[in-house]
């Protein structure tokens, strides 16, 4: 089933606008995930707290445009320390909401978890932010990554419950294959 | 200060379970056993119905669902062919306990995506979404899927402005292929 371009069709059954018309383009916002397109590897360094004592994570990823050019469809392999999930998988799609004036990223993994961040950028800095349920408890997510040349950015995770005072989660760094 | 202790204190402590609970290996449950009544390759073919402003169309999907590792999600990719227009998508269908639904996110290259929220009853699988129209209009829409085997399913496609009064927009079968 393909819920979502089943009622465009409907809608464009009932419009006189028609296909040709309506033939959406990508736009420069959407152009600007170009730069999160190819393999990248993902170092970082998970900090001692609550939930263990810390560790390595490790991660490589692709991406790359769906047909159209309006999402970035991402795969990747990680791992990191056992306390908090240990080796994994996951896919992601990052996009731009029009409506919304942000980005959107929807990521699902082997560990049954799934996150929906939605994004902004401020020159070289991207921001997303998420919250996830744990045990029933909503625990707010910020990922701020910093462009340092084409081919390379730092990142930082962060965590919170009130959105005021943030815990360093993860911090590393991601090189372009 | 007080007040700033007790918060990091709580946050600890839920930080805490999240680990314990991630320690826990999660393992998929009956709920997601169920969706691998989609998994593998499929043959849709819908019947857009006519309207005021249109004669009506015909759609035809070729669809691949396959497990995530870990048996969490579905991820479906799909190619689609009408005379509005052809295109792909890709589709990750899941459970959420906290929701107590199924969930269905979509993209295509349309630049489109959606999120639906599903539930089964026997052999029936019912999605719902609200999806912005032009002018910010909210319509509503319902995929409705009857399995008549294992290998096929007939489905609807309605919508709604109100919730209450829905227009059937289009109908098909599904068939599994070999």
């Amino acid at each position: 089933m393909n819920i979502r371009a089943t009622l465009i069709c409907t809608l464009l059954l009932f419009t006189a606008s028609g296909w040709a018309q309506m033939a959406p383009k990508p736009g420069p916002e959407v152009k600007k995930l170009d730069y999160f397109v190819g393999s990248w590897s993902i170092e970082g360094t998970v900090a001692q707290g609550p939930w263990g004592a810390g560790g390595k994570f490790t991660s490589t990823a692709t991406s790359e445009w769906m047909p159209g050019s309006f999402f970035l469809e991402g795969r990747a392999d990680f791992k990191m320390p056992p306390e908090i999930g240990g080796e994994g998988k996951a896919t992601s799609i990052m996009g731009y909401d029009a409506d919304e004036n942000v980005y959107t990223r929807d990521e699902f993994n082997s560990l049954g978890r799934r996150n929906a961040s939605k994004g902004t950028v401020s020159g070289d800095t991207w921001t997303w932010t998420s919250s996830q349920s744990y045990g029933g408890q909503e625990i707010k997510q910020k990922m701020t990554i910093k462009v340092l040349t084409p081919a390379s950015y730092s990142m930082k995770f962060e965590l919170s419950m009130d959105g005021t005072t943030w815990m360093m989660f993860m911090d590393g760094k991601a090189t372009k294959k | 200060m007080m007040k700033t202790l007790a918060t990091i204190s709580a946050a600890w402590f839920v930080l805490a379970m999240a680990g314990l609970a991630y320690a826990q290996m999660p393992k998929p449950g009956p709920e997601h056993e169920k969706l691998d009544v989609f998994a593998g390759t499929w043959t849709l073919q819908g019947d857009l119905k006519p309207g005021p402003m249109g004669s009506g169309a015909t759609v035809t999907e070729n669809e691949k669902c396959e497990w995530m590792e870990g048996r969490f999600f579905l991820i479906c990719h799909t190619d689609f062919k009408s005379s509005m227009g052809n295109g792909v998508g890709t589709s990750v269908m899941g459970y959420s306990a906290d929701d107590k639904s199924y969930t269905y996110r979509e993209f295509n290259s349309w630049g489109e995506f959606t999120d639906s929220k599903g539930s089964v009853d026997g052999d029936t699988w019912t999605w719902v979404n609200d999806e912005k129209a032009d002018g910010g209009k909210i319509i509503k829409g319902r995929f409705t899927m009857k399995f008549t085997s294992s290998t096929s399913y007939t489905f609807m496609y309605e919508t709604s402005t109100d919730g209450t009064k829905w227009t059937l927009a289009m109908d098909g079968k599904a068939t599994k292929g070999k």
